[in-house]
């Protein structure tokens, strides 16, 4: 492997400020009062007295009220999150420059210059950490090491990882840190339980064998970045302005106008390859005041950078900010070249980063062609049936799954999965020997063995065998999406097989094994 | 491979690997780059495709989907198709032409389900294309410039009795045929879809 520079240099030395289950006390409850905020039927959030009580994030609803009846909950409110955030942010901006908002509870930045400053890490760690308690009004932790991902693994543990000690650190860490649960599942399976052994792999058989998301875990696992950064500051011609007239006075408002700024910048960054990983946004006003902060996210999407703004500003005005705001500016801070986190495992000869790049320009023709949300990409995801356990995900959003899919789920269908998933499930009919139209009844079970499948306006096929049904009573604590229906896979004599549904006395087809 | 299937001088410069299994059954040992190869769905024909489109993703091919919003991803990546590596455009309506173009231009192969009849000028075109790119243009469906065409008969499900179990592995036979060197049709057993 040719070492190309800056690839495989560690990556910078980066401090984390971590306020556990900051949505809680975004909220105003306290860590004593056991409490949970619920996203998507999953525990999302928990205070202390809800761990000691046995809860965990991650957990379902339905299991976490189970070990603890009296759990207090809160609704998910991210604007909420944000805005209480802004006063941790405000307040450590002072002590520390270049501060980065991962997501709100979570704060990045560089070392190097403020350690100096402060007279070494660990002055400057008890600074930050002192002035981040006392704006949070809550307990929160520092982490230093090399590298965002490593940093925010110490200050998991409140510690300083001495410098070049970061490989060392993270060996010890289970694969599922890393935040895809579908490459530690598979790592797992295969023997590998810790970044150290997942280190100690050979780059080019982990691209090879995972791909380029399996590159990037393997960069962190050894302390890099998690993409190489392009060299050198990004062009300046990337910087997307809009002077507001008349000004805007609302933040529902401005969040609206940058949307179309957003779409600008992310043209002016497909024409150059690049993606953006860190942004500045910036809101200047009529009074002469700015609001600035920079956000780190995997896409910078309209809507993403939509939010953000409306965050930021959320935030501002809650601190007294005032005025109108009269100019928006979007400022790629750290750009990286797109399907970059190839390039030093295929040992530097750049065809697979120019495959990825000809991919990305394709997309954006095709973008061009039907809008931004043509362009799909399957990301894996929790449920029950077939259609709900992989998302198609826009090209441009972030690859991450609504639910986390390595959770067991009881009533799951098990594999081998349908080839076929219809999302308009076709209408079918069963029928017992005598012709008569068979359902399943109070208990769950057919009212009567099955001889024929007619599925849509096809003729009927005798039935080879059949599986199930297998009872589904999906969200029955929410009126509007609950669902009650039984599963079916059925064969045919054609050598075909067919999922089943079963709801409200009408069978569907919602998928084929073809 | 049981035995080289063509002379060295006939094969194609390069080839998208398969199964093995798939492998003794086309003349290249492989999808040829730059030709169209329809894969009729239809007892176990989106699983075949999904098999190749594992292999090709695999060894490091992007690529495309157009017009399939049926396509089932979880069966896509339990028969091994790397994710990071497929794009798809489900629903280009009218454009499908001009994206399964583009995306010839891009991936290494471009999986089409043909919506409805289409027109012949569209299948010169969109094969022509795939040549000159040197892409694999996978057709779900028949496609009359394919130079190879696979199909699957005598489809047999496991696992199911009557009203017990689930359905565990099916094995079906594919029969490759074609133009040129695929001319004699070859068939052979394969296993699409375990429970595994």
């Amino acid at each position: 492997m040719t070492a190309t520079p800056g690839l495989q240099t560690p990556g910078r030395r980066t401090a984390v400020v971590w306020c556990p289950d900051w949505p809680l006390t975004a909220a105003g409850v306290g860590p004593e009062t056991a409490a949970i905020i619920v996203r998507d039927d999953v525990v999302a959030a928990c205070t202390a007295a809800a761990r000691a009580e046995g809860v965990r994030g991650g957990q379902k609803r339905r299991d976490a009220q189970r070990a603890y009846p009296g759990l207090l909950l809160v609704e998910h409110d991210p604007r909420r999150d944000a805005r209480g955030f802004d006063r941790v942010v405000g307040a450590v901006a002072a002590v520390a420059p270049r501060l980065e908002v991962v997501q709100p509870g979570l704060l990045a930045f560089p070392v190097r210059g403020a350690a100096r400053y402060h007279g070494g890490e660990a002055t400057l760690a008890e600074r930050v950490v002192d002035t981040a308690t006392t704006a949070g009004g809550c307990g929160c932790r520092l982490g230093i090491a090399d590298g965002l991902f490593a940093a925010t693994l110490a200050a998991r543990r409140g510690v300083i990882v001495p410098p070049a000690g970061t490989p060392a650190f993270l060996a010890g860490w289970p694969v599922g840190v890393l935040g895809r649960p579908e490459l530690a599942g598979l790592l797992r399976r295969l023997g590998i339980r810790t970044l150290g052994e997942l280190a100690a792999l050979p780059g080019s058989d982990v691209l090879a064998r995972f791909g380029p998301d399996g590159g990037v875990a393997h960069r962190l696992a050894r302390g890099l970045d998690e993409r190489p950064v392009a060299p050198g500051r990004p062009p300046p011609d990337l910087t997307a302005v809009a002077h507001l007239d008349p000004p805007v006075t609302s933040v529902d408002a401005a969040a609206f106008a940058v949307r179309p700024l957003a779409e600008r910048l992310h043209d002016r960054l497909v024409a150059h390859g690049l993606v953006c990983t860190r942004l500045a946004i910036t809101a200047e006003t009529d009074s002469g005041a700015a609001s600035v902060r920079l956000w780190r996210h995997g896409s910078y999407s309209a809507a993403a950078v939509a939010d953000r703004l409306r965050w930021q500003l959320e935030g501002w005005v809650t601190g007294g900010g005032r005025g109108q705001v009269t100019v928006l500016r979007l400022v790629p801070d750290e750009v990286v070249r797109a399907g970059g986190e190839q390039l030093d495992l295929c040992g530097g000869d750049g065809g697979d980063r120019d495959a990825a790049d000809r991919v990305a320009r394709a997309v954006a023709r095709v973008q061009g062609l039907l809008g931004p949300y043509a362009v799909t990409v399957p990301v894996p995801g929790g449920g029950r049936d077939p259609a709900s356990r992989l998302a198609w995900v826009p090209w441009d959003e972030e690859r991450r799954p609504r639910h986390a899919p390595d959770r067991p789920w009881p009533s799951g269908i098990p594999p081998p999965y349908p080839a076929l998933v219809y999302a308009d499930p076709l209408p079918a009919g069963l029928t017992g020997t005598s012709g008569t139209v068979i359902g399943v009844d109070g208990r769950g079970a057919l009212s009567e063995p099955l001889s024929w499948l007619t599925v849509g306006a096809e003729p009927p096929v005798g039935v080879a065998g059949w599986g199930g049904p297998w009872p589904a009573d999906e969200r029955w604590w929410d009126p509007a999406r609950h669902r009650r229906r039984a599963r079916l896979q059925v064969s045919t004599v054609d050598g075909r097989a067919y999922l089943l549904a079963c709801a409200g006395g009408r069978w569907r087809v919602e998928a084929e094994y073809d | 491979m049981a035995m080289p299937p063509l002379r060295p001088a006939q094969r194609p410069a390069e080839v998208l690997p398969v199964r093995p299994e798939l492998a003794e059954l086309l003349p290249y040992g492989g999808l040829p780059r730059g030709s169209a190869v329809a894969v009729p769905p239809g007892g176990g024909g989106t699983s075949l495709l999904l098999a190749l489109l594992a292999e090709a993703s695999r060894a490091g091919a992007w690529c495309g989907v157009v017009c399939w919003p049926e396509l089932g991803g979880l069966a896509a990546a339990a028969l091994g198709v790397v994710l990071p590596r497929v794009v798809a455009v489900h629903e280009p309506g009218e454009q499908w032409p001009a994206v399964t173009a583009a995306l010839l231009d891009a991936a290494d192969l471009v999986v089409l389900r043909p919506p409805g009849r289409v027109d012949p000028s569209d299948v010169r075109r969109l094969t022509a294309h795939a040549r000159e790119r040197r892409a694999v243009l996978l057709v779900a469906g028949e496609w009359p410039g394919a130079g190879l065409r696979l199909s699957t008969v005598d489809s047999r499900w496991a696992g199911l009795a009557e009203g017990a179990g689930h359905l565990t592995g099916r094995e079906v036979t594919v029969r490759a045929e074609g133009r040129g060197p695929a001319a004699r049709p070859r068939e052979g057993r394969v296993v699409l879809g375990t429970a595994a």
